[in-house]
Formats: C-alpha cells, sequence, structure tokens
C-alpha cells in the first residue's frame, strides 16, 4: 500500500460530520505536525478565524494532503481538540488584534494606545525629530550671532570725538 | 556667501536630511523587524503580548511616518539643488552629508530615546546596555567621519 492510499484509507476513518477550518496557505506544506492548523468547528473562538479568514475546506473530499492531516490527527480526537484549540485560539488573537477590529484584542489594543497619555507618548515618540530639525536648520541657516555683545555694540552710539 | 556655496549648502542639507531619514529606515528596517531586538514602546510595552506587540507596531509606525517625511524633504532639496546650475556635484561630498545625518540621527534618537526618556534600549532584554552605548559611539563615529568626509573634499 503506497502512502497515497495509507492516507486515504485512514482519512475514511474521519467522521463525516466533522469539518474542520484549514487556512489556505497550509494547503501547499507538506504534511508535518507544525503545519498542522485545523480547527474544529463548534468553538466561538474558531468562529472568530473563519471570519477573519473567510475560508473553509471541508477535509474528507479535499485533496491527499489535507486527509493526511486529518488522519493522523482524528486518530487521538481528545489530543486533537486540545491542540487545535489552542493553534485556533493563537490564530483568532493574531488575526483580529488591530486597532480597529471589532474584537476584544483589537479593544484591548486601542485601549492601549488611545489612552490620557497619548498626546505625552506621541511627544515622547517623535521627540528626536524637532531636535534634528533646530539642528539642520542651525546648520543650513547658520546659527544666530546676535548676542548680547552684539546688542551692545549695536544699541551704543559710535564712539567719535566730535571737534 | 556665494551662489556657489549657497547650491553647495543646499546639496550638503539635502544629504543630511537623506541620511537622517534613511538612518531611521535602517533602525527600524534592522533592529524593529528584522532581529526584533526592539521596538518604539518596547521598554513601557513589552512584547510578551499579541496586544503589546500591535501597540509597539502603531507607535513604529508613526516613527517610520516621521523617517518617511525627513527623506522625502531630503529628496525635495536634492531635486531643487539638481535644478539649480551651480550645484557642484561631488560624491565623496554627498556621501559625507549622508554620513553626517545618519550619525545626527543615531546619536539624538539614542541620547532621547534610550537614555533620556527610556522608550526603549538596543537589545531590550538587556535594558540600558552596552549596545546602547555603542549605538551612541556609532552616531559620534559617523558625525565625524561625515564631517571629515566634507571638509577633505573641499568643492571647488
Amino acid at each position: 500500500m503506497d502512502s497515497y492510499e495509507n492516507n486515504a484509507a485512514a482519512s475514511a476513518a474521519v467522521p463525516e460530520n466533522m469539518i474542520h477550518t484549514i487556512y489556505p496557505f497550509q494547503l501547499h506544506k507538506p504534511a508535518t505536525s507544525d503545519s498542522l492548523k485545523i480547527y474544529p468547528p463548534m468553538s466561538p473562538i474558531n468562529r472568530d478565524a473563519r471570519k477573519a479568514v473567510g475560508f473553509q475546506v471541508p477535509i474528507r473530499g479535499c485533496i491527499s494532503s489535507v486527509r493526511f492531516h486529518a488522519a493522523r490527527v482524528c486518530k487521538s480526537c481528545h489530543s486533537f481538540q486540545i491542540v487545535a484549540g489552542g493553534f485556533s485560539l493563537m490564530a483568532a488573537t493574531a488575526a483580529r488584534a488591530c486597532p480597529l477590529c471589532a474584537s476584544e484584542t483589537g479593544r484591548q489594543v486601542r485601549a492601549g494606545i488611545f489612552n490620557e497619555h497619548f498626546g505625552a507618548t506621541l511627544l515622547a515618540v517623535l521627540s528626536p525629530f524637532p531636535l534634528l530639525l533646530l539642528v539642520l536648520a542651525a546648520l543650513h541657516y547658520g546659527l544666530p550671532r546676535m548676542g548680547k555683545a552684539d546688542r551692545q555694540a549695536k544699541a551704543a552710539p559710535p564712539d567719535v570725538l566730535l571737534p | 556667501m556665494t551662489k556657489r556655496s549657497t547650491e553647495n549648502q543646499l546639496m550638503v542639507t539635502a544629504g543630511t536630511f537623506l541620511g537622517i531619514g534613511l538612518g531611521g529606515f535602517i533602525d527600524g528596517i534592522l533592529f524593529h523587524q528584522i532581529l526584533q531586538t526592539h521596538s518604539m514602546l518596547s521598554a513601557r510595552f513589552p512584547k510578551t503580548s499579541i496586544q503589546n506587540i500591535e501597540i509597539n507596531m502603531f507607535w513604529d509606525g508613526l516613527f517610520h511616518a516621521a523617517t518617511w517625511l525627513m527623506s522625502a524633504i531630503g529628496v525635495a532639496l536634492l531635486w531643487r539643488a539638481g535644478a539649480a546650475r551651480q550645484t557642484p556635484w561631488s560624491g565623496t561630498h554627498f556621501l559625507g552629508a549622508l554620513f553626517f545625518g545618519w550619525g545626527l540621527f543615531n546619536f539624538i534618537e539614542g541620547l532621547i530615546d534610550h537614555h533620556l526618556l527610556h522608550l526603549h534600549h538596543v537589545v531590550e532584554r538587556h535594558g540600558v546596555s552596552l549596545f546602547d552605548y555603542a549605538f551612541l559611539a556609532s552616531g559620534i563615529i559617523f558625525l565625524v567621519g561625515g564631517w571629515l568626509a566634507m571638509r577633505h573634499d573641499p568643492v571647488r
């Protein structure tokens, strides 16, 4: 029995109602446990992940490498649920963490940025640039030479003795 | 100041602006993204959670926007210098100005962000370390090197 038949036979053991979500970029990868990202359909976190990615593949009837994934994992469904749940938790958080995302993580990111310290943080982050501009202006236009001594010399009347 | 020296000054200022911008991008691309040794606010928001990574990414973006602005000003000034007939073009002089700008960036950014405000450090897990002082030293070396290059090759 070659490896394809092996995989196909093993995948027949996958329950019919077990539909998994697979990220599209996973399909071309070799069948290693590291590349495995299959998500159980029932968890709410996984629903988030599906929404974020918008791609769903039924395991059965798909390409052989996907069958292979499913067959290997579903031999021990319980540990699969734990591993896949962990993966989906990470994937869902990562996929919906942007400052504008309507998710709990997105809300936390917004709260971390747009809070009462926003102005001070903005000032701190950009503070080197005004200083750099000042230095550049001084280099380009020259340093102001109007010191105290210069001002006094200009204000004083010419030291000329009248006859 | 003669017309010729004014045009030369414009080229030097353009080179310095570009040096600042490119120095900022080197910092951002090398340390923030490729090596990931620090981010803009990694001393305040350690990169241990996805939320903190996203927050750092936002402030990194603003920092990069500012460095982009400096580069854009540099290109505009270089364009103006190029439009003037009297601009004395010299590769060594321009390269000196670029290094001068890069050194200026490293020194001022290092001094303010790493040592005064403690927004981040070059290698965050070490805190204030030898890497921060090496960063400052690189700024001084580039500054002096750039200045010497410009002096060594006075535009005729």
